[in-house]
């Protein structure tokens, strides 16, 4: 062990200072971080619900009824109708459009829904759609039609500056 | 062994002792951070709130409708909203809770709540740190007039922090 050190009699003690020195640069710094700055604990990790989505809401609006020419219906079986080619996209306009309107959003914010229905041949879209938007609250289910097929529902909040604290109250 | 060996020995011993001691402060710092991090809490409050609120929507024991064979989920039954069905639901001596149910109007239709301490301090939750309150809205369903309408279930929970 003694070879390393021999550099003349100030070698040992003159590298023991400038490491202690280093060192202590070194434990100072990430002290004031870690534990004056706080920067480990600095506010409790949340386990946020927007994390955690199901379809409620979807499956919910879904089984809204409406009335499309005096009838009262679901949406989903207004969906199937226009699927059938028994109606046309401005009889579920307005009704959906309604609803989405109702759905609970952030106080203060500009947000709204946007309801895609997609398949294979027609698409569908109501809400405002927008070039650059935030996706919140993303939920889809495949909604089986009378004719066999289904077609992918997809709903989600697109709003702009909403923070994650926000979306939780209505997640 | 010469006075010059001894001399080297004490020298190396000396060598030793400060390596080590060095050793043991930056172990010491590292277990610090480590420890800091294992206390770290978490805030689950919000995630309780939405479970709570689901518990409510979907379970046939809470506010979901049912015709005895069928839970129709996410469809509330107006009839069991009481105190005390919410008791038989879900009820903790950590947590406490008012839904209200709402048109889509904001008109109150029902309001419900088991019996707790926790409530008397809904009111002023937000000045009280050993306190955490959350809100919940969600789209609903519920039957009146044998017609299923859609509203909102505004949830109020106050849970321990």
């Amino acid at each position: 062990m003694h070879n390393l050190y021999k550099k003349g009699v100030w070698g040992y003690p003159l590298e023991l200072a400038a490491s202690l020195v280093l060192l202590a640069i070194i434990l100072i710094f990430y002290s004031i971080l870690f534990f004056g700055f706080d920067v480990a604990k600095s506010e409790a990790p949340v386990i946020s619900s927007e994390n955690y989505q199901d379809s409620l809401t979807l499956v919910n609006l879904l089984k809204t009824q409406v009335k499309i020419d005096n009838n009262l219906i679901s949406v989903a079986d207004a969906v199937d109708i226009f699927y059938t080619g028994n109606s046309d996209k401005s009889k579920l306009e307005q009704p959906i459009t309604e609803i989405l309107n109702k759905l609970p959003k952030p106080k203060n914010r500009n947000s709204h829904y946007m309801l895609k229905i997609i398949n294979e041949d027609i698409s569908l879209e109501f809400g405002e759609s927008k070039l650059i938007e935030s996706k919140f609250l993303e939920q889809k289910i495949y909604l089986p039609l009378s004719s066999k097929k289904n077609v992918l529902v997809k709903l989600y909040l697109s709003c702009s500056g909403c923070n994650k604290k926000e979306i939780e109250v209505i997640s | 062994m010469n006075k010059k060996g001894i001399a080297e020995t004490i020298i190396d011993y000396t060598r030793l002792m400060i390596n080590l001691g060095l050793v043991i402060i930056v172990s010491i710092f590292i277990v610090a951070v480590a420890f800091k991090f294992l206390n770290t809490e978490y805030r689950t409050n919000d995630f309780e709130a939405k479970l709570l609120a689901r518990s409510l929507i979907t379970a046939d024991n809470c506010l979901s409708y049912s015709n005895g064979v069928d839970v129709n989920q996410g469809l509330i039954d107006l009839n069991k909203f009481s105190d005390e069905r919410l008791k038989i639901c879900f009820s903790s001596p950590r947590i406490g809770y008012v839904a209200k149910l709402l048109d889509l109007e904001n008109n109150q239709l029902a309001i419900a709540s088991p019996e707790s301490k926790l409530l008397d301090f809904l009111p002023i939750c937000s000045s009280l740190p050993e306190y955490k309150c959350t809100e919940k809205y969600n789209y609903v369903l519920y039957y009146k007039d044998n017609e299923i309408k859609p509203g909102i279930l505004k949830l109020e929970v106050i849970s321990l922090a």
